[in-house]
């Protein structure tokens, strides 16, 4: 779980068309920064949480810079390292100093060059401008050795066919500067931009053909969500949170600290009607075994039949668990996710994949795999585990004939201990600081 | 034609009870969860009371283990008597139907029912019996005729028969959607949370009969032993909102809160719409 703190609430400089936060900036109520209260909470939760709070908005590089360095350097001094994720174009010389010192990681958001970046703008620029500001500031960032991921979001401006090209090359660019890993996310719409997301066709193409680009056709390149797709089938990580059990109204895989220092959940679950969800007392340890806040979404979506929304008989329904409910057919996270299909073609070719190469492998989709829950990252059998060169006719990587495989020990994982947390460091959806 | 008909529901399906309350922003939690608490309660006494009052025949109620005898003190003070009528599994939220079991255990409770004439209880547990006769049930227990009717109908087909009141009084604004007035003493939208005057479920929001039975006993029961609960209740009850139900969960959208709990599993959302509340 990751803890975000929305440092400048939803205030931002850009304008980006499909934002989620856009209900939210009309209707919600405005709450100004006070540094010490988002200290003081972030000091009662630490312990909580297994990675470092990162800084997020809104923009967080709009408030003022002698706040950004009171937050900055009280995280620095508490995890030795830090973490931003901000549109970028509003990085200068100060911003970088202060990332030096203390040692951040920084999401740039940005969707490719020219054209592809055209739907996050910023008030009375250029597009182009923009583009090539943030672009610069990228650039700079790495100059000065600062570690930077690039979040992008595919729409019908950067992932249609015809810009395919395009936006392949510029990953390239990217990994040439030595920016190799970053998230891949689909632009979701619940009707503040119907306009330029994709259609569930379009992003089954544009996916599985960035899956075969990253994974398959370059080495080395860590993008998401194709590689949380190769962790969630060995079973190593449930990977990004879009693919755990988020219960709806207490989706707590991105807790988010308000800038008055009030405790919330993901503010993607704002998308549909404005409401930003408490994360109360009592809601602390509840699982979704107990239905409550939305966790009944993992008791019946897979009971639902495809035609009607829901996942029953589905291969993937551990890997998956259907999905963002934020980002759920017609808003509803009563419904499996939007774009189904598309992550359903992902691991297909995952799966493909590492059976191909790893012919007797086992698979968090294999009956086999013994999950200790639903998730695919509580899987007990050690995906490899036939591949033990010490174990009588098991050590091959090719001998997979089912005759083979029943001869096979399966040996429980030493890792499935019943209070070992094995979820990793779930990172959230908008974030890759 | 009927908006949701059975064969838009999804056989074989039911999700196990369940009732939650989230507030829609953290400040809500402050004002609004006292304020629930106390609300919340109102109906369950106002079920005892309007019977302890002869204001009704009967009413039904569980006895617990946890509690048991306090609670046949309570009865035998009050003059009253109480039948039992089945054993049930004990849930925490909101059910639509009773989950018998064989043995008592403390994850029992034993459902019954209450009346201050033993005859009427008497009369009460043979209806009950199967074939159940809700004419009778229904007559007991202070229901009018015609939503008694309606509710044995709907109820084997719809478990949750609300959005069938909206279609009785309400206008379609599309193919699943209804937007209804309501009156407060019809409003059951909120009864997953214990938020309602009456018990019964009328045949649509509209039914004249339910809030003559309204107005009669179950407001003047609550304004003249619990006018502060009673205060804030009609303050929930007045608020505009949505009830939608999909895949067996229903969701109702007030503007500081939401309730989520079970229903019936339909194959898509349907939804009720509420911008008026008739006091």
């Amino acid at each position: 779980m990751a803890l975000s703190l929305k440092v400048s609430g939803v205030k931002c400089n850009a304008n980006c068309e499909y934002c989620y936060q856009k209900k939210l900036r009309n209707k919600g109520k405005v709450r100004e920064l006070d540094v010490d209260s988002v200290i003081d909470q972030v000091e009662r939760e630490k312990d909580t949480f297994n990675s470092p709070p990162f800084l997020h908005g809104g923009e967080p590089l709009t408030i003022p810079k002698y706040k950004l360095d009171r937050i900055l350097k009280y995280l620095y001094n508490e995890f030795d390292r830090t973490s931003i994720q901000t549109h970028g174009y509003l990085i200068n010389d100060e911003h970088i100093e202060m990332f030096k010192k203390y040692n951040t990681s920084v999401g740039v958001s940005l969707d490719g060059k020219g054209e592809m970046n055209s739907l996050r703008g910023v008030a009375g620029k250029p597009g182009s401008e923009v583009t090539e500001q943030v672009m610069y500031n990228v650039k700079k960032l790495k100059d000065n050795d600062i570690n930077v991921s690039i979040l992008a979001v595919l729409h019908k401006k950067n992932a249609l066919p015809e810009q395919r090209e395009d936006l392949k090359d510029w990953i390239l660019e990217l990994d040439e500067i030595g920016i190799n890993s970053g998230r891949l996310n689909l632009a979701v719409s619940q009707g503040q931009a119907e306009h330029v997301v994709l259609t569930e066709e379009e992003a089954v193409d544009i996916w599985g053909d960035l899956f075969d680009f990253t994974i398959k056709e370059n080495s080395g390149m860590n993008w998401k969500p194709f590689r949380d797709i190769i962790d969630n089938l060995l079973g190593t990580k449930q990977g990004t949170c879009v693919f755990n059990d988020c219960m709806y109204y207490h989706a707590d895989t991105e807790s988010v600290i308000l800038p008055d220092g009030t405790r919330a959940n993901c503010l993607k679950t704002s998308m549909e009607h404005g409401h930003v969800y408490p994360r109360m007392e009592e809601m602390t340890g509840v699982s979704n075994d107990e239905k409550k806040y939305g966790g009944v979404r993992y008791k019946i979506l897979n009971q639902i039949p495809y035609e009607n929304g829901g996942c029953k008989g589905c291969k993937y329904w551990n890997n998956c668990l259907g999905g963002c409910p934020a980002a759920a057919i017609e808003g509803d996270w009563r419904n499996r996710n939007k774009y189904c299909k598309a992550y359903y073609k992902l691991f297909e070719k995952g799966e493909e994949l590492l059976r191909g190469v790893f012919p007797r492998v086992t698979l968090s989709c294999d009956e086999e795999a013994n999950l200790r829950s639903i998730k695919a990252s509580s899987m007990e059998v050690n995906s490899l585990e036939r591949l033990n060169k010490n174990k009588k006719k098991c050590g091959s990587t090719y001998k997979d004939s089912s005759r083979e495989k029943k001869q096979c020990e399966i040996k429980k994982s030493p890792r499935g201990g019943k209070n070992e947390h094995i979820d990793g460091n779930i990172r959230h959806l908008d974030s890759d600081a | 034609m009927k908006l949701m008909e059975e064969e838009n529901v999804i056989k074989d399906m039911e999700v196990f009870p369940f009732s939650d309350i989230v507030y829609n922003a953290p400040e809500y939690e402050e004002i609004w969860k006292p304020k629930i608490e106390k609300a919340g309660g109102l109906f369950h006494k106002l079920e005892y009371k309007t019977v302890k009052e002869k204001k009704r025949k009967c009413a039904t109620i569980h006895l617990r283990p946890q509690n048991f005898d306090e609670q046949i003190e309570r009865i035998q003070e009050d003059g009253l008597v109480w039948l039992p009528l089945r054993r049930t599994e004990t849930y925490s939220g909101f059910s639509h139907r009773h989950y018998n079991k064989d043995r008592i255990d403390m994850n029992t409770s034993v459902y019954g029912v209450l009346s201050h004439d033993i005859e009427y209880a008497r009369e009460f547990k043979n209806a009950s019996e199967r074939p159940v006769n809700h004419e009778i049930l229904a007559e007991l227990l202070g229901f009018p005729e015609c939503c008694a009717s309606k509710f044995t109908d709907s109820f084997a087909k719809f478990r949750d028969p609300l959005f069938q009141a909206a279609e009785e009084s309400g206008e379609k604004v599309d193919d699943t959607t209804i937007k209804t007035k309501i009156n407060i003493g019809t409003h059951q939208l909120l009864r997953y949370a214990g938020f309602r005057i009456a018990s019964h479920l009328p045949c649509s929001f509209d039914c004249e009969n339910s809030q003559e039975v309204s107005k009669n006993i179950w407001i003047p029961t609550a304004k003249e032993f619990y006018p502060e609960e009673y205060k804030i209740l009609k303050e929930i009850l007045m608020m505009e909102g949505s009830w939608s139900v999909n895949h067996g969960v229903v969701v109702v959208t007030l503007p500081p809160f939401t309730v989520v709990s079970n229903s019936i599993p339909t194959k898509e959302e349907y939804e009720v719409i509420w911008e008026e509340v008739i006091d």
